[in-house]
């Protein structure tokens, strides 16, 4: 390669890059990949922990992701509410953030009218319930490790917890089946910290990719059953379910978007190499 | 004063540190005890400080406006909105259980009020019969007028629903044998089975409204959303669902833009510790998606199944389970021992910049 077109490379418009990384991302929807999906064992992890379970066990969700993470998590909530309903398992959320609110009110509507589509309508106060956000994060984990319903109090409805009878067998956190934890931070530490080692509820994480990381620390360490990240966790978690959902479709466009980055990091870097041997002869001569 | 404002507190911070520290390794009476009302305070605290944050905001943002600053005209476009979502989100909820004409179907009226017209009038009991006995002279004028005809006027159609809405404010509408058989979700038989002398207009609404819906589930329409207040349906839901959750996620969408940009232009094998860095990269990339895997996975297959580590998943797997693990754990012990030290110094007073800029 020459030195003028490895200049020419790397001073590339970077609206050509924006250019191509939007068409990276849309065709693939446009025109579908269907590329298959693997599952892994972080997965399965979770997956296995909650099928397992018999019906009427009671699960808690915590919805702790903001509006900015609704793509890669919304996916994995509908999956994974899914899963429980399907199986009889009851429902228990909460957030500790105050944006989780919202979102979490939203996947519970959307799941619940696909239900009633379907004919089988679940019902609010028997099959699920949602305590709305609960400020004092690792303060509001510990309290509920010592009496969940004198926390709660109420649903973000208002009706009284104690006469819930979804809730009837909860005295503290301890006395759900398992936790599903939907983040888009660190607030697994604080359930780990605070909920897993106090009361040994069981916990998995369904985070955006970003955050995955992070947490395999806690997975070798048996703190968590498994990790369900990014689109890439939740196309495998619809894998499972045995059906295609929006982060099945949205892993076309991230394979794509993935690979052109690598391409993109590999021209770069050819180009620089390039010039710097070239500028490395020059200062020979 | 100097007492007050300096010794005091730390004095208070000290007790209840090394009490927080007795309480969790002791948690019998009365340390117990005080460990749970601790923890009660922090919850309330914590609520406050949402009431603190919209505080500063404003204070913030008033002050832009006042002096001009540049950029002000966003922090109006922030008032705009907080004052919007604030009022619609604080706001009760308006009784959305009262019937208005558009909850029946136009083309339904008709078949609506002669079933009701003419069942109510039948001896048979039943829903019809029942609502027919409590609705006012005038309602049952309407319904008879508009089933004879076949054409329901305006005049008409509100003299009804003004009556219907009068049966549904009745606590004792419901009665078993009139309304055999229909749905009841178990909010409303939560309703039903209290003493209806407890229940207010808003519970007696809602739970007649439910057993008509049931009674005439063809006729009824569902429970409209509420425009006030903070439920499925509500401006406020509406600005957080079409307005924040929309920006949040066109500003994090930006970000695979600039990383792709940023990846181009700046992720260079300048140095050893840049090369691995990058070489880890390019394998986790491909090795998350399915692209790579079925790459690694022909590749492998075809020259050696010797080389099955070799693939990218697994290379994927290896380093989020290792070197990630480990360099992970390394911060985690890190930040555990800072937070040790840093709470020791805070109860002691030995660190004292919580107390403001003086110390």
């Amino acid at each position: 390669m020459k030195l003028k077109t490895a200049e020419k490379l790397l001073s590339i418009d970077r609206r050509i890059i924006f250019l191509l990384v939007a068409a990276a991302i849309i065709l693939p929807i446009i025109f579908p990949l269907n590329l298959p999906v693997n599952v892994t064992d972080e997965v399965r992890g979770v997956y296995n922990e909650i099928q397992q379970l018999p019906p009427g066990s009671k699960i808690l969700v915590a919805f702790d992701y903001e509006p900015s993470s609704i793509p890669e998590i919304e996916p994995m909530a509908k999956a994974v509410l899914q899963q429980c309903f399907d199986k009889g398992l009851k429902i228990v959320g909460i957030s500790w953030l105050e944006l989780g609110r919202g979102n979490a009110e939203k996947v519970l509507n959307i799941v619940e009218s696909e239900y009633k589509e379907k004919g089988d309508p679940i019902e609010y106060g028997e099959d699920y319930a949602y305590m709305g956000f609960k400020p004092g994060k690792q303060a509001m984990i510990l309290n509920l490790g010592s009496d969940f319903k004198g926390t709660c109090k109420t649903d973000y409805r208002g009706n009284e917890v104690y006469s819930m009878p979804l809730l009837e067998g909860i005295e503290t956190l301890g006395d759900f089946d398992y936790l599903v934890c939907l983040h888009d931070d660190s607030m697994i530490n604080h359930w780990i910290l605070y909920g897993h080692e106090e009361t040994g509820i069981k916990i998995g994480s369904f985070c955006t990719a970003v955050m995955a990381p992070g947490i395999y620390a806690n997975l070798n360490a048996g703190q968590i059953t498994g990790i369900v990240g990014g689109l890439k966790g939740g196309s495998e978690y619809e894998k499972l379910l045995e059906y295609k959902g929006a982060a099945t479709k949205g892993m076309d466009s991230q394979t794509v978007i993935h690979l052109l980055i690598v391409v993109f990091i590999l021209i770069g870097n050819i180009a620089y190499l390039v010039k710097e041997h070239h500028l490395k002869k020059e200062r020979l001569r | 004063m100097n007492f007050l404002k300096r010794k005091l507190p730390l004095i208070i911070v000290f007790f209840t540190g090394v009490i927080m520290m007795i309480a969790y390794y002791v948690p019998h009476s009365p340390f117990g005890d005080m460990w749970k009302g601790a923890s009660s305070w922090y919850m309330v605290i914590a609520g406050f400080t949402l009431v603190l944050g919209v505080v500063s905001l404003i204070r913030n943002h008033y002050r832009k406006i006042r002096l001009g600053k540049q950029g002000f005209g966003y922090s109006i476009v922030m008032f705009i909105t907080l004052i919007i979502t604030a009022i619609f989100g604080v706001l009760p909820p308006e009784n959305i259980y009262t019937l208005r004409p558009v909850d029946i179907e136009e083309e339904n009226w008709s078949a609506f009020c002669s079933t009701l017209a003419r069942k109510g009038q039948g001896e048979v009991p039943g829903p019809c019969r029942r609502i027919w006995t409590l609705l006012p002279k005038e309602a049952r004028g309407a319904a008879q007028e508009i089933a004879e005809s076949k054409n329901a006027t305006e005049p008409a159609k509100e003299s009804l629903i003004a009556g219907l809405n009068q049966v549904l404010g009745n606590p004792n509408l419901y009665r078993k044998e009139s309304f055999p058989g229909i749905y009841l979700s178990s909010r409303v038989k939560e309703l039903l089975g209290k003493d209806s002398k407890t229940l207010i207009d808003r519970e007696i609404n809602e739970m007649n409204r439910n057993v008509l819906m049931g009674a005439f589930p063809d006729d009824i329409a569902e429970i409209r959303n509420p425009m006030r207040g903070n439920k499925a349906g509500s401006v406020f839901m509406w600005v957080f669902d079409y307005i924040n959750s929309a920006a949040a996620a066109t500003v994090f969408s930006l970000l695979a833009f600039y990383i792709a940009s940023a990846a181009y232009r700046a992720f260079r094998v300048r140095t050893l510790d840049a090369t691995v860095m990058l070489i880890t990269a390019l394998i986790v990339m491909i090795g998350r998606v399915p692209y790579g895997e079925m790459f690694s996975n022909f590749l492998t297959e075809k020259i050696s199944s010797h080389l099955v580590f070799l693939r990218l998943d697994k290379l994927t797997t290896f380093f989020l389970n290792y070197p990630t693990v480990a360099a992970k754990r390394a911060i985690i012990l890190g930040m555990g021992l800072a937070m040790v030290s840093t709470s020791m110094r805070v109860i002691l007073g030995i660190e004292r910049t919580y107390m403001g800029s003086d110390e």
